[in-house]
């Protein structure tokens, strides 16, 4: 009977942390609504170019690339980032990406510096 | 005696190894486009060999395990699955789902979420096979948890947490949690690694029931000792994950329950360094040697990787590793060193249950072992070599590149000692495929009984009945 119990105990445990987790242990201040809408945006081409077979974002990703966290503190002029956004190098493959797309990637970039604890 | 149906246990096990040796095709490129960066770029890219290795990788481990599974909840149970027909739908909806999201990687349609990379819809399908297995393994042993195995405990913690965790996953689709990139990484971070978790439930649990039925003695699932050890590793899959997410800026009590649960895993570890000799003593007595060997290197890796996890669960140390090739190293240990050899002694144990095995497939199964092990020795070590270099080049502020030129000589280490446990694990593969063939063509023939060598032919065994 103890083994049913722990069990149950460990299952109400995880559901009842979880909850913690969604909510306050990640409650953070957004900016405005048009920032996040084109960090969003980013985020989305981030994701459908699967940048994080190279790259990583708090940890999450591959090790080909350098981690991007930080990145828009590290190149806060932008010039930098674009070329390689547009041109890529000898091992990320050029994505040609407009203007447009550019803008809502270095959005997203920024966004996730806002955040990053090693600044 | 109820007669066994093999079926499903082989439909799932030449899955399982199809995705190992697709999986394994898949690494072998991505390591050499570590070394040569122009290497098939324009065919497929590195965005695109990296998911399909990750995918199928992990696809050979929780296939492999749940054929296991189908053989033994019969051999358990003495009786039939509950359903066939969805035992069929579940291999259809696993294959199916595969073809799919190996064409999507392939044709760069991606979600683009680690781990999980294919396209959202198809996770619908991967969801219903699971559900499918779940179902059906449930209800055929129809659990009584007051007096089961502990094995029942894991495959059932296996089958749940993968269902939540995986549905879980698909949280940042809402708004609430995308948008917030510390939520948002969170969550992904709980997700995968309780993913984790719930498919190495599904292979211990295996194991274990292997180990049972090598050793004929029940006590090693019923003691009390089996069970305090299941909650150990069943806290670890529900809370452990936390050691992932010390660079995420959630609150400070995240972190420190995540080193306090990793810190558990030192029980496990006191325990097998407690009981080694004794370990190893028992496994070289199980009857079955290619199983045995296989069990002996898994000894090997899970206390290599053990030591390694709770090292880098340490919050000062994890601040130099997280993000450095140490942690591949420590999956790679876990996924082929414990996984693979472990699915690889339960796959000969259910085979080589009527053994076919000429005095040739010995010798080369067992020149395969070594040759994965060995090789898998350097692969890890490699790895930790390129992960010190780049926590070193962190220290001295080096550029990227820098970095990446300076580990070099261990990438291509890396990537030779890759190649050499794709050769230990083809052969391994290939020896598993032949003994599926004969054991498919002797089951024309012939009834198995689940008591070993008493055999009736079918013709034979018609008439009886």
């Amino acid at each position: 009977m103890w083994k049913v119990r722990t069990a149950l105990l460990l299952v109400i445990a995880y559901f009842v942390y979880s909850s913690f987790i969604y909510t306050a242990a990640t409650e953070v201040v957004l900016p405005d609504e048009t920032v996040v809408a084109q960090a969003h945006e980013g985020k989305m081409l981030f994701q459908k170019y699967n940048c994080a077979a190279c790259h990583q974002v708090y940890g999450l990703g591959g090790y080909l690339g350098p981690d991007l966290t930080t990145v828009a503190q590290k190149y806060p002029n932008e010039t930098y980032i674009r070329s390689l956004l547009s041109t890529g190098n000898q091992t990320m493959p050029a994505y040609h990406f407009s203007d447009a797309e550019k803008d809502a990637l270095i959005a997203y970039f920024k966004h996730l510096n806002n955040y990053a604890p090693h600044k | 005696m109820h007669p066994i149906n093999k079926k499903f246990s082989h439909l799932f096990f030449q899955l399982a190894v199809g995705y190992l040796l697709f999986g394994l095709l898949m690494g072998l490129i991505g390591s050499f486009q570590y070394v040569l960066p122009g290497f098939l770029k324009e065919r497929i890219g590195f965005q695109q060999t990296r998911p399909l290795h990750v995918y199928l990788v992990t696809a050979w481990i929780f296939s492999a395990a749940q054929g296991a599974i189908y053989f033994y909840v019969q051999k358990i149970k003495q009786r039939p699955l509950w359903s066939e027909k969805l035992a069929y739908l579940h291999w259809l909806l696993q294959l199916g789902s595969s073809v799919l999201i190996v064409s999507s990687f392939y044709m760069q349609s991606f979600s683009g979420r680690e781990y999980l990379e294919f396209p959202v819809w198809i996770g619908i399908i991967v969801l219903l096979a699971w559900l499918a297995f779940g179902i059906n393994i449930l209800l055929t042993l129809k659990p009584n948890y007051k007096k089961a195995p502990v094995y029942y405990f894991s495959w059932t913690a296996g089958i749940c947490f993968f269902l939540i965790t995986f549905s879980e996953s698909y949280l940042w689709q809402f708004r609430f949690f995308g948008d917030n990139p510390v939520r948002d990484v969170t969550v992904q971070w709980k997700a995968m690694g309780a993913m984790v978790g719930s498919w190495n439930m599904l292979v211990f649990g295996a194991a274990l029931c292997s180990m049972e039925m090598m050793k004929n003695d029940k006590n090693v699932s019923h003691n009390n000792l089996a069970y305090a050890f299941f909650f150990v590793g069943f806290t670890n899959l529900l809370f452990n994950w936390g050691h992932h997410t010390y660079i995420v800026p959630a609150s400070p009590w995240v972190k420190q329950i995540a080193y306090i649960i990793s810190m558990t895993e030192l029980i496990l570890l006191a325990n097998i360094i407690w009981s080694w000799r004794k370990s190893m003593r028992s496994t070289k007595s199980l009857p079955q040697k290619n199983a045995r060997r296989f069990l002996m290197f898994a000894d090997h890796w899970i206390l290599l990787n053990l030591i390694t996890a709770i090292a880098i669960s340490v919050p000062a140390l994890n601040d130099f590793t997280h993000g450095t090739h140490i942690t591949v190293a420590h999956a790679m240990g876990a996924t082929i060193g414990i996984n693979t050899m472990v699915l690889f002694s339960v796959i000969f144990h259910i085979i080589d249950e009527k053994p076919v095995a000429a005095a040739f497939a010995q010798t080369t199964t067992s020149v395969s072992i070594w040759v994965t092990n060995v090789s898998l020795v350097v692969f890890y070590s490699s790895l930790v070599a390129a992960g010190i270099i780049k926590i070193w080049g962190k220290l001295q502020n080096d550029h990227f590149a820098v970095t990446m030129a300076k580990s070099r000589v261990f990438f291509q280490l890396f990537a030779i000692s890759g190649s050499g446990i794709v050769l230990g694990l083809l052969t391994t593969c290939i020896i598993v495929l032949i003994k599926i063939y004969r054991s498919n063509k002797a089951i024309k023939n012939f009834i198995f009984y689940d008591d070993g060598p008493h055999t009736v032919k079918r013709s034979q065994f018609q008439n009886i009945t």
